[in-house]
């Protein structure tokens, strides 16, 4: 019994953690990506960019 | 070096035809190229078929006679191994696409399939190992069906290995894709190992040539399993591919404020 449990949590927290791991690498590489565009922009709006 | 970072954030519109690659480009990709995103529709299905799951697994197959309580290992490992599988057979498919067309978007599902492949690998050596010792008495014995899902999983991590090695660059994912071809060889010999060799590993009970030997309540539960596994795979596909295509978008900003903080340091 206690095998079948320990294949249970096994399988289902891997594949879990897998998840949440990943989820939280889409939310800082969207965040990473809106902080460069943001930057992108505002170096697009500076005076320096018009020389 | 930056012209690949570009390529690989290509947004070629997806293929409409009836080819083979226009298939996989409706299933994976928006009308824009982007991967598509996993949708909440989507993860919701997959909840409610893995509820269905347990519930099909624990209470309505039933005991199994000989082996007891540790049977239903079973209905976890055969789905993974089924999926993994899968997952390599989409590297297989994503790296002959890449080296004929050389777009980025087929690197990209073949790099995502392996990993995804390489942690469903793992977990059924794992949950096998642990079939094994209640079964068998130890966690592992170098049985033909072992031994060649064991060298299957070595193969798949040397291809992760290789493009973190190479980098993420063409000829990184050409070689990578030689491997990922050259390498789906040992798929056909794990499926096939309990036939060729006499092995402890039991013998198929589904794609059993004289046709499944389960009874109909236990077939039941492992196609229910079956089903919610080749789901929640693509789900994991569609996040992996995701999360490939913001990298390498991340990749191609980071490099062009560089060259933009560069040029004006020159000015």
């Amino acid at each position: 019994m206690s095998y079948m449990f320990a294949a249970f949590v096994v399988v289902w927290a891997g594949i879990f953690l897998y998840i949440l791991y990943w989820q939280r690498q889409v939310r800082d590489l969207r965040g990473e990506l809106a902080a460069l565009r943001a930057s992108e922009s505002a170096r697009a709006d500076s005076p320096a960019a018009g020389r | 070096m930056a012209a690949s970072l570009q390529e690989r954030t290509e947004r070629a519109p997806r293929d409409e035809g009836r080819s083979p690659g226009a298939v996989m480009d409706r299933l994976l990709l928006q009308p824009n190229g982007l991967p598509k995103p996993p949708s909440r529709l989507w993860a919701w299905i997959t909840a409610v078929l893995m509820v269905a799951s347990l519930y099909m697994i624990f209470i309505y197959a039933p005991i199994e006679r000989t082996q007891g309580i540790p049977q239903k290992i079973f209905y976890f490992h055969v789905p993974l191994a089924w999926d993994a599988y899968l997952a390599f057979f989409f590297t297989l498919v994503g790296s002959i696409a890449y080296l004929k067309t050389g777009r980025a978007r087929w690197d990209v599902l073949a790099h995502s399939a392996a990993e995804i492949g390489v942690v469903l690998t793992s977990l059924v050596l794992i949950t096998g190992s642990i079939w094994g010792k209640t079964i068998w008495g130890t966690w592992w014995t170098w049985d033909a069906r072992l031994t060649s899902t064991l060298v299957m999983w070595f193969i798949y991590v040397a291809y992760l290995m290789l493009r973190s090695a190479v980098g993420e660059n063409d000829r990184g994912a050409r070689y990578a894709a030689i491997l990922g071809i050259v390498g789906f060889i040992d798929v056909p010999i794990v499926h096939m190992s309990v036939t060729w060799w006499r092995t402890l590993h039991p013998q198929p009970t589904v794609l059993n040539p004289a046709g499944p030997t389960l009874p109909g309540s236990m077939l039941a539960a492992l196609m229910v399993t079956l089903v919610t596994m080749t789901i929640l795979f693509f789900y994991l596909l569609r996040e992996r591919m995701l999360i490939e295509h913001l990298r390498a978008e991340v990749h191609a900003l980071t490099d062009r404020a560089l060259e933009q903080q560069l040029s004006e340091v020159d000015a």
